[in-house]
């Protein structure tokens, strides 16, 4: 029996409006993606790739057409609901990390379990788990600044998976990154798809990580065009 | 809501500088606030007070005049007083300030000071005789270290300290000196400051009025016992002089804690924006920020009220008053009202800075690095 897909967009489109100038940054993409899959959006800058995770992940609106996260259509949901959607439903890492400066790692990665209300107690040893998992468990109380690029986006990946989201959205995760450490973090986000068979959209501007995913689509100019299979 | 209270503990420790500058501004509105107000309460309790001590049951300055220092009446109205039924004594009074140092000085017959004031002599002796000396309160003789056998200047006399009494009354900073003497110290020859008068039967208080405002239809008369309502305009004003003072400091300091946390959420733009996309709520960042604010508005507010407890320990909470007989009081209820204050000001500047805050998109903020 067919499941019906846990995100799915639908003719989605963006308009950035700047002055008098519109720019078309998505056009009628549509794209489905079952529980458990490992997807990567390729496809140069510019070409749309964070707008479509941003609309996908509900930081942003469209301008028209649906997306649905596990049955629910966020397209036109208020901030309160997007606010909880992205808090356990969805995972984010981005390409610059994004983690709070002044926080240490077991800080960072307690975050989105303070807005689900998790007890301390729990948020402490689930945040401890896993540092160590992805390999920083000497590394708890060390600031960002402290940690090298890699050891980072390690944090970031720690802290998007931390309330055990059903979908990870990562944004460029290896875009900043020496051929090493990206290996590292794709192996690291293989394992996490395959064993705790959570769903990676990731998109990416180099063509050598797609060959972690299940399916690479390519993204050029706002259209979703390519969709192959590996 | 307590882990939302820990972060936003947690960012004012992580900012030190910034918050330290913000409980600093609020530490000194509260500072200026229980300042000025001790001031007011200290002035408004002891006019009161000085009011209600006032020996005699009638007395009589000059019309208009606020206060008797700001008027006097020519000295032989004391005759057809005497003459009137019912009245025991009659003593016309001098009661003159030093502009320069706020001293109090009273010049009245030493016969009359029995009939007037309760005293008890701490050093030499009062007043006997209408000499150019004086006998000064214990206040006034300790904030300029005298003793009996030194010499004081009065508006540039000198007299000579022949005793330090005390009363535990507002006389305590006052200088008593004879009558005629204080009417040449202070350039009032054949006028007096005020008429006290004291009567036989209490309960004649009111005819003996009629009667002085009868004979003497230019003068005001008063029973002592309603002299505070009198007063009751000039305190007024001093309170919304107060007032004003207190709110000019608030409005300032509310425009600079404003100005400190609206640079702050600016700074802070992109942290409230991964925050959002962590699944923060508009409702947790504002409790963030609210709280914040709270806190460095209580801790502002106790910092201002300690510091204020330490000038008023060590006299310098308001200087000028170290140099002249004003003995500020501590009121409590000053302290709380502040560290009231300091919070809601500080909690309303963060009203502006949290609506910004809210409206934080995450993908705008989290495009670059």
């Amino acid at each position: 029996m067919h499941e019906t897909p846990i995100l799915k967009a639908v003719n989605l489109s963006k308009i950035y409006h700047t002055g008098k100038i519109s720019v078309s940054a998505l056009r009628s993409v549509d794209l489905e993606v079952e529980k458990g899959d490992f997807i990567a959006i390729q496809g140069p800058s510019g070409s749309g790739k964070t707008t479509l995770l941003n609309l996908l992940g509900g930081l942003d609106t469209p301008t028209s057409g649906e997306i649905w996260v596990e049955g629910t259509n966020i397209a036109r949901l208020s901030e309160r609901h997007l606010s909880s959607i992205r808090c356990r439903r969805i995972g984010f890492v981005f390409q610059f990390y994004n983690l709070i400066p002044k926080m240490p790692a077991l800080d960072n990665v307690e975050l989105p379990m303070i807005f689900a209300k998790v007890p301390k107690k729990l948020r402490k040893s689930k945040a401890e788990k896993l540092l160590e998992a992805v390999g920083l468990g000497h590394r708890l109380r060390h600031s960002p600044s402290e940690l090298s690029a890699g050891e980072q986006q390690r944090v970031a990946i720690a802290r998007a998976i931390v309330n055990d989201p059903a979908i990870v959205l990562m944004d460029e995760p290896t875009g900043n990154l020496d051929e090493e450490n990206t290996e590292n973090i794709m192996e690291l986000t293989r394992e996490m798809n395959r064993e705790k068979k959570q769903t990676i959209v990731l998109t990416t501007h180099n063509l050598s990580i797609t060959r972690y995913a299940d399916r690479v689509y390519f993204l050029y100019d706002g259209e979703l065009t390519v969709n192959k299979s590996i | 809501m307590l882990e939302i209270v820990i972060m936003a503990l947690q960012n004012i420790r992580r900012r030190a500088l910034r918050s330290s500058l913000t409980m600093i501004g609020l530490a000194i509105f509260v500072l200026i606030f229980i300042m000025v107000s001790s001031f007011t309460l200290t002035v408004q309790t002891g006019v009161s007070q000085s009011l209600s001590d006032i020996g005699g049951e009638i007395t009589i300055w000059s019309q208009g005049a606020p206060l008797p220092f700001f008027g006097s009446v020519p000295e032989n109205y004391t005759n057809p007083i005497k003459q009137m039924a019912y009245v025991k004594n009659v003593s016309p009074q001098i009661t003159g300030v030093e502009i320069e140092n706020l001293r109090l000085t009273i010049g009245l017959n030493p016969s009359d000071i029995p009939a007037y004031y309760t005293y008890t002599m701490i050093e030499g002796t009062m007043i006997r005789t209408n000499e150019s000396k004086t006998a000064i309160g214990y206040w006034f003789a300790d904030s300029l270290k005298k003793h009996a056998g030194d010499n004081i200047t009065l508006n540039g006399y000198i007299l000579p300290v022949i005793g330090v009494f005390k009363t535990d009354t507002w006389m305590d900073n006052v200088a008593i000196v004879p009558f005629s003497v204080a009417q040449e110290i202070f350039g009032l020859s054949g006028r007096a400051s005020i008429i006290m008068v004291t009567v036989t039967d209490p309960s004649k208080i009111d005819f003996v009025i009629d009667q002085i405002r009868k004979e003497l239809p230019n003068v005001s008369v008063s029973k002592n016992q309603e002299a505070a309502s009198r007063l009751a305009p000039l305190m007024n004003s001093i309170t919304l002089v107060s007032f004003t003072f207190s709110t000019i400091a608030g409005v300032a300091c509310f425009f600079g804690i404003t100005n400190i946390l609206l640079t702050s959420i600016i700074e802070r733009t992109k942290e409230i924006g991964i925050l959002k996309a962590l699944g923060a709520k508009g409702a947790d960042v504002t409790q963030m920020i609210m709280c914040e604010s709270a806190v460095l508005g209580a801790l502002g507010g106790l910092l201002g009220s300690l510091v204020s407890m330490i000038l008023f320990i060590k006299g310098l909470l308001i200087p000028i008053t170290s140099a002249s007989a004003l003995q500020i009081q501590v009121f409590p209820e000053v302290f709380i009202y502040g560290f009231i204050l300091s919070v809601v000001i500080s909690i309303l500047a963060a009203l502006y800075p949290v609506w910004r805050a809210v409206r934080v998109r995450p993908n705008e903020v989290l495009k670059f690095a």
